[in-house]
């Protein structure tokens, strides 16, 4: 016996020893505890704790499969996910949901509505599903999906061999890869964007690819990385991406792991004792301590994984996924002030220029160029998305990096917190740098030693994925210094302070200071750069809006740079006055155009407006000005406006 | 014959129950908490439970990781503002160290190593308990024992 060995035994016998005279409570007490709901919550807790990890082994989940064509192999399980990058999906506020807007492996984009204390709580994505081709079992495979790169995986390893894929990217090839505590598997391992997409080989009891299949498989394998950061995969006939008997995706906590499965539910739904307001029947799985939610059609299973979800927690789950029809433009390379108008029925849009009033046309994806273009029609394309539920998300790919990350810059917001808000107060508070792509280590060394004697931590990630985990557990200020922010997010509109530099010119972009206090406490403060700011603001002046002693408005939305993602919870919550505090440091350009985009909407009464100006966007009616739910402006059909 | 009632199941198990999520908890009284909800839950399971020793092993296994992380931040609060917080037997001090190593293991290697020891399950159990393959359990402790005799400055071989 080594060492360690004896002194474990050794220790475990005296911890036995220590435990010998402990009585178990009275049987009653166990007994007693069914009649008292507090202690059915705690158990509700307990039994579905063990169902975590079975969540995140989704072979568990399902009995049924699919594609019994398809040879599976256990996906990476909950205990690497924290160890590895994770890309947290964009989100935003739906009332008092969170929406997930989605998109799976083949392209199917869904919306998932998850309660707060989930969505809230997401701290990364996982897609899942097979590719092969049905006419040759043998070389159809669960797909293992990381997001990261393959150095991630494999070390500095070199590859065994080097294949193509369908677009003449390279594939590595790795034998017996020491993976996931297994060294007996080989790997085709692609990578896709950010992502990385492993299939293995091979194995004890596993059947092969054998040479020619390797080289097959590869060769009709492509993907790309959308705009909005998801995974597709878009082989070459006769492959195809397949699902399997494990979910189609997975959003992850830190604790747990929300699956969705596309597959015929119905026996679920028989044996289900529930339904909640959408119509989904809520099964409680005893078996595993799952809790699944089979939709009204029962093509679709939600399982959120263990018990302890409360009834209103489990009524607010939905799912959206209707077939999105898509059509395609181009549209001009925004300057700074546009005005969006879509018309989701005709799928016509027009963009309106502010700069130099031109508009620009486009019908069912052809641009109609009815006024003079301008210089910038031809910088580049640009995305609109309407997502199944309404949701809107525009994007124009940056061609340069923002100027910004001046230190100079950012130690504003930074040295204002502590004379316009409670930031002394707060007691032992942690200062968060969350560090996006343009963060320089200079300007990082700046803000650390602004906060001498302070515990800094510094988070290099998508904001968006460490925006509500981290305002949900910081015990004090949580800086954000960021760019690219796919995510809106209602904050509490009483108590919020902005804090805000105005830019001093257009391009350069300003520094502000976001903080939420909902119940006294500081909870976020935001650094926000980008484009889009005042010419007309006074420079170097500090102001504040809201806060105890002004009127409140949050800023329904405040994003980086060109990317937005917007809700339908957002329309109720803007009028006029709102609208001017979309993002304060825009405050002058949206209040005047505002009024103009009104002035020059879409005339149909069906369309919206989307208002794009610089870091916002907003939807607006085109009918009278009024804010309505998109939803039902889009009774039947949904149409994705895809440029390029 | 043997009992199998659950009350006798109960009275035998529950020493050894709660001492696997003392260990893993470090907190006697979350331990008693996370004890108890396991047994209530193999009671409401009672009649469906093949293998009840295991399964309420998993569930206490599985609940004290849960139970850790939702009071951590409560409990550092708590240390805050009292200097002085029991949070165990008394065991000898050379022991709370120990378990205390294996609690700063990742997750899963510190579950198979509190079930090596403390149980002295064999791995393939172990294995089974934590609804994994043999291999990766016997991963996760050989790299739970190597790390715990560096930190602890002993022979691992």
């Amino acid at each position: 016996m080594s060492e360690i060995d004896s002194i474990g035994r050794r220790h475990a016998d005296l911890t036995r020893l220590s435990f010998d005279d402990a009585e178990p409570p009275p049987l009653e007490s166990l007994t007693s505890s069914r009649q008292e709901p507090q202690r059915r919550a705690v158990l509700a807790v307990m039994v579905g704790a063990a169902a975590v990890m079975a969540a995140l082994l989704p072979v568990l989940l399902l009995s049924d499969s699919r594609h019994p064509a398809v040879t599976t192999v256990p996906v990476p399980s909950s205990d690497t996910l924290p160890e590895r990058a994770r890309f947290v999906p964009p989100s935003y506020p739906d009332g008092d949901t969170v929406v997930f807007p989605l998109i799976l492996l083949d392209g199917s984009r869904i919306s998932l509505t998850l309660p707060p204390s989930l969505g809230n709580s997401v701290t990364g994505f996982i897609p899942g599903g097979a590719a092969g081709w049905e006419a040759d079992p043998c070389c159809s495979r669960t797909l293992t999906v990381l997001y990261g790169s393959i150095g991630d995986v494999v070390g500095d390893r070199l590859p065994d061999e080097v294949l193509e894929d369908a677009a003449g990217r390279p594939v590595h090839y790795y034998e017996d890869l020491d993976f996931e505590g297994r060294s007996d598997l080989s790997y085709l391992v692609f990578q896709y964007g950010s992502w990385v997409v492993m299939v293995w080989d091979g194995g004890s009891g596993g059947a092969f690819l054998g040479d020619g299949g390797r080289v097959r498989f590869a060769s009709l394998m492509d993907g790309y990385e959308t705009p909005e950061g998801f995974l597709v995969l878009d082989p070459v006939e006769p492959m195809e991406v397949m699902p399997t008997d494990a979910p189609d995706a997975h959003l992850t906590t830190e604790d747990r792991a929300v699956g969705v499965i596309r597959r015929d539910c119905s026996a679920e739904a028989a044996r289900s004792t529930a339904v909640n307001t959408h119509g989904y029947t809520i099964r409680v799985i005893s078996e595993s301590g799952l809790t699944v939610l089979c939709a009204p059609d029962q093509s679709m299973l939600v399982s959120v994984g263990r018990t302890d979800l409360t009834v209103r927690e489990l009524d607010a789950i939905r799912l959206i996924t209707s077939a999105v029809p898509t059509s395609s433009f181009t549209l001009p390379q925004p300057i700074g002030l546009e005005l969006v108008a879509v018309d989701f029925h005709e799928r016509s849009v027009a963009v309106v220029d502010f700069m130099t009033g031109t508009v620009h046309q486009y019908e069912r994806g052809e641009y109609q160029a009815p006024h003079d273009t301008i210089d910038g029609a031809s910088g580049g394309g640009g995305y609109i998305h309407l997502w199944a539920d309404g949701t809107v998300y525009s994007y124009w790919p940056l061609t340069s990096p923002p100027i910004v990350y001046q230190p100079s810059r950012l130690r504003r917001p930074f040295q204002a917190a502590p004379t316009l808000t409670v930031v002394p107060a707060v007691d032992g508070q942690y200062v968060w740098l969350v560090q996006g792509g343009f963060a320089e280590e200079p300007t990082l060394l700046e803000l650390v030693n602004l906060f001498d004697g302070e515990v800094v931590r510094i988070m290099s990630t998508e904001l968006a994925g460490t925006w509500h985990p981290m305002g949900a557990t910081s015990e004090g200020l949580v800086m954000i210094s960021h760019e690219p922010v796919p995510l809106t997010r209602l904050v509490g509109v009483d108590g919020d302070v902005i804090a805000e530099e105005p830019g001093l010119a257009v391009s350069v972009g300003s520094t502000g200071t976001l903080i939420h206090r909902p119940d006294g406490s500081l909870v976020m403060t935001s650094a926000s750069l980008g484009l889009g700011s005042v010419v007309e603001a006074e420079a170097d002046r500090w102001f504040s809006v809201g806060g105890p002693m002004a009127p409140t408005i949050s800023p329904p939305v405040r994003t980086g740079n060109q990317r937005f993602l917007v809700g339908r919870a957002i329309a109720p919550m803007m009028g006029d006055e709102e609208l001017v505090l979309v993002d304060a440091d825009s405050v002058t350009g949206i209040y005047q155009f505002g009024r103009v985009a009104r002035m020059v909407s879409w005339s149909r009464d069906e369309a919206w407006i989307v208002v794009v100006e610089g870091r916002s966007v907003t939807l607006i009616s085109a009918e009278g000005g009024d804010i309505l739910p998109l939803g039902d402006l889009i009774p039947d059909s949904h149409h994705v406006l895809t440029a390029g | 014959m043997e009992d199998r009632s659950f009350e006798a199941f109960y009275v035998k198990e529950y020493q050894q129950v709660l001492a696997m999520a003392f260990v893993l908890l470090g907190d006697r009284s979350r331990a008693e908490d996370v004890t108890h909800d396991a047994f209530v839950a193999a009671f409401e399971e009672w009649g469906g439970l093949t293998n009840p020793a295991g399964w309420i092993r998993t569930v206490a296994v599985n609940a004290a990781r849960s139970s850790w992380r939702r009071r951590y931040a409560e409990n550092r609060a708590l240390t805050r503002l009292e200097s002085e917080v029991r949070v165990g037997p008394d065991l000898p001090e050379a022991t709370e160290e120990f378990w205390g190593e294996v609690r700063r293991l990742p997750r899963r290697q510190a579950q198979v190593i509190a079930l090596y020891y403390l149980e002295d399950r064999p791995v393939a159990e172990i294995a089974e308990l934590l609804e994994c393959e043999e291999s990766t359990a016997r991963v996760h402790l050989m790299r739970g024992r190597r790390t715990l005799a560096k930190r602890l400055g002993v022979g691992y071989e």
